[in-house]
């Protein structure tokens, strides 16, 4: 399951995690990026994820291509918000299943760790006094 | 004519997200771009850091395009939180 949404992932946390279980799955990892409320010593009421999601879906799906070329995988699911997302809710969920936990574990940061440097999906954090995009390696 | 899309601050400094441009013999990515400061003069501070992608494909300043290509330029990605 490789989805972008402009709608809040968490009411699906449970099933799309649960989506990653089978008998083969001895793990399943999971990764959740939040949302601070806190950034560069201001409160941040809430990000605007802008996504080029002709470019942005293929792209999750190379990364899911390669992952599963590392790693022997019972199954994968990534999904990033896009839209305005508030402090506190999650931007990104990632599972992963394997046989034994070691693979998931490496998996699930390949995974994020490659998201965030080639998806192409933009950050603007929103303050009480302004909004600034926040771009890679700032 | 080639399609050009400017995404989050590439596209905040054109004013615009969307442009078709004559083809006109540009051989390259860069030459879109340079067409593209001639008429927004402040993308001109945006090129070092602007990523290129060919037909939803990355690519770099010396990519190759063809009339009817889609050619996408935006800034360094910031997907997920850190």
């Amino acid at each position: 399951m490789i989805a972008l949404t402009d709608q809040p992932i968490e009411p699906r946390r449970a099933e799309l995690v649960r989506s990653a279980a089978s008998e083969g799955a001895g793990a399943i990892v999971t990764f959740e990026g939040i949302v601070r409320g806190e950034s560069r010593g201001k409160r941040v009421t809430h990000l605007f994820y802008e996504a080029f999601p002709e470019m942005a879906l293929p792209e999750m799906e190379r990364i899911a291509a390669e992952t599963r070329k590392r790693w022997l995988l019972q199954a994968l699911v990534l999904v990033h918000r896009t839209g305005k997302v508030e402090a506190g809710e999650t931007s990104v969920l990632i599972a992963v299943a394997s046989d034994h936990r070691a693979e998931a574990f490496d998996a699930c940061r390949f995974i994020i760790d490659s998201v965030k440097t080639t998806v192409p999906i933009w950050k603007r954090e929103h303050y009480e006094d302004g909004a600034v995009w926040i771009e890679a390696h700032a | 004519m080639v399609h050009v899309r400017l995404f989050a601050s590439l596209r905040e400094a054109a004013g615009q997200a969307e442009i078709e441009l004559p083809w006109d013999n540009v051989s390259a990515a860069k030459g879109v771009f340079e067409e593209l400061i001639r008429r927004f003069p402040a993308l001109e501070r945006m090129r070092p850091v602007t990523l290129v992608a060919v037909n939803e494909v990355y690519g770099n300043w010396e990519t190759p395009v063809a009339p009817g290509d889609r050619i996408a330029f935006f800034p360094p990605v910031s997907g997920g939180s850190r």
